[in-house]
């Protein structure tokens, strides 16, 4: 593979610099340690450059390589950072194909519940649920064996269901009162 | 209700997708077979429903991490400075080698104890870099910068000759000084600008408080202190300082000639402004968008934003708007913005807010 100019090398990072920080945030939960992950991943990549062929899959290495990091700095750092900026919902983004932007109090507490996760259960829930990834993808991207990810994606359920609980009434008490609120809009109109 | 895990596995790969034809069928006829599962699953899926909220990253300061990036890249390559694996195989060969290393090593730390010195010089184009600190300078043309590997361990000390712009991180244990041959400057944390020419040495600062001293020991005025929009030049010959203000930030405009970075900054607006917005309904049916610009470029001031809006109602066809945002932002700044489109017939379900363009604000301001 012929050397990549610079030139290439900042046009990549450029294309995918925002993507891959928000994928590491998102495992890490602190936006400093999220750049230099990325960071990371890059001088990695500048420095293998001779091996690696540049084409559709660098899109995935890069992937793999900034979730792979992640998961190392999170297993690392195991006091689990509570996510800054909690209060404001802005930095909240729904999965891409969803165009909702107001969000529930459920699923606030649901991204409160997925961070207290253990490292192993989280950044495996994160990367089926954000990413969409199936689960021997999942288990490519993180050097483990599927019988592991598809355990771990258990237990991730289980721990979120069993800490979400108080709430889950609740929300079909809402659900309920919605429905009953349209019935009587209707009526009165 | 406890349920063994293999229960949650299943309902977790039924979730996601990760069954096969048959074992969904297994799963579904499972479900069936009672009404605690049922509700479990119900649980579960609201659980999963929840939980697809993705954080997003306030600022990813792409640019400045490219520099950074670049940075890193550019020292690594300096001769020395990489790692090359040498002894591959062999555990004792590798031993032997760190031995015979760290005794060379500790050699020459003794015998010449001197720590090595990156130099850093720009050529006719101005060169926007950052130290080991995160400060960050702009070198004027045929300038250089001069540091040693223990910059931040008691003082950060850098040696300029020619033309520097420095924003400097704040650190309150280790000054930051910048010496030229005739002066020294020390801050704590600020922005400044330092020029060394023939016969004169002239600070300006633009922001926090600088002492600047003449590095001759006979000069009349050793040491004073200069504070924002004042301006110090120290005479070489007369061995004398004075001060005058400066009215304008025209001393800091040079790094906006012959500089790429800026160039691409002007060139490709759009790179560098970046919004977040929510959009809704009001009462009369109209688009109500509320939102945020913010601007990573270092030394772009963007004005007229130009905000390039597509919406379109269940089954409608896609209809486009522009919106423009008058306002200026300055480099690192953030304003909010609130607008509203005339889609009152419009049952609009979809809308994206992408910037188009903006203008360069050519002022003073930096």
């Amino acid at each position: 593979m012929e050397k990549l100019p610079e030139d290439d090398f900042g046009k990549l990072f450029r294309q995918h610099h925002a993507g891959l920080c928000n994928l590491a945030y998102n495992i890490v939960g602190d936006s400093d340690a999220a750049k230099d992950i990325v960071q990371e991943v890059f001088v990695k990549l500048w420095n293998n450059r001779s091996q690696l062929t540049f084409g559709e899959q660098i899109k995935h290495y890069l992937f793999k390589a900034t979730a792979h990091t992640s998961y190392n700095h999170l297993r690392a750092n195991k006091r689990i950072a509570p996510l800054e900026e909690y209060a404001g919902l802005k930095v909240l983004e729904t999965a891409p194909g969803t165009e909702g932007v107001e969000y529930k109090e459920l699923e606030v507490r649901a991204r409160q519940a997925v961070d207290r996760l253990p490292p192993k259960c989280k950044t495996i829930y994160i990367l089926s649920r954000h990413e969409g990834l199936k689960h021997q993808q999942i288990a490519d991207t993180l050097g483990l064996s599927i019988k592991t990810v598809e355990n771990q994606m258990g237990i991730a359920l289980e721990k979120l269901r069993s800490d979400l609980k108080p709430f889950l009434n609740l929300e079909i008490v809402s659900i309920l009162a919605a429905i009953g609120m349209g019935l009587y809009a209707l009526l009165i109109s | 209700m406890t349920l063994d895990n293999q229960h949650w596995e299943r309902i977790s790969a039924y979730l996601s997708g990760d069954l096969s034809q048959e074992e969904r069928n297994a799963f579904e006829s499972w479900l069936q077979d009672s009404d605690s599962n049922q509700h479990l699953f119900r649980e579960a899926r609201i659980v999963w429903e929840s939980s697809r909220l993705k954080l997003q990253l306030k600022d990813p300061a792409t640019e400045e991490e490219l520099l950074k990036l670049f940075t890193r890249i550019k020292s690594a390559q300096q001769p020395g400075a990489r790692i090359i694996p040498l002894f591959k195989n062999s555990t004792l060969l590798r031993i032997a080698a760190s031995l015979a290393f760290v005794t060379v090593a500790a050699y020459f730390y003794w015998t010449l104890r001197q720590d090595p010195e990156t130099v850093i010089a720009s050529g006719d184009e101005v060169l926007t870099l950052y130290l080991p600190d995160s400060s960050r300078v702009w070198l004027n043309t045929n300038s250089s910068l001069s540091y040693t590997s223990d910059f931040t361990k008691e003082k950060r000390s850098v040696t300029l000759k020619g033309e520097g712009y420095f924003q400097v991180k704040r650190d309150t244990v280790h000054a930051f000084e910048v010496i030229t041959p005739a002066t020294t400057a020390v801050v704590l944390g600020t922005s400044f600008n330092v020029k060394d020419a023939d016969s004169t040495t002239t600070l300006t600062v633009a922001e926090g408080k600088v002492r600047f001293a003449a590095r001759d020991a006979s000069a009349q005025d050793k040491d004073i202190v200069v504070t924002p929009r004042e301006q110090a030049t120290f005479h070489h010959h007369k061995k004398a300082m004075d001060k005058s203000r400066s009215r304008d930030m025209k001393f800091a405009a040079w790094r906006k000639y012959k500089n790429p970075l800026y160039e691409k900054e002007v060139q490709n607006s759009a790179l560098y402004l970046s919004t977040k917005y929510t959009w809704r309904k009001n009462q009369i049916n109209q688009s109500v968008i509320e939102g945020t610009i913010h601007n990573t470029a270092l030394l772009a001031t963007y004005k007229d934003i130009v905000l390039y809006v597509t919406y379109s109602q269940p089954g409608g066809q896609q209809k486009t708007s522009r919106l423009v945002i008058g306002e200026a932002v300055r480099p690192g700044q953030t304003i909010d913005y609130r607008r509203r489109l005339l889609d009152i017939f419009t049952d609009t379900n979809v809308l994206h807010v992408k910037i188009e363009s903006a203008e360069v604000e050519t002022g003073d301001q930096y």
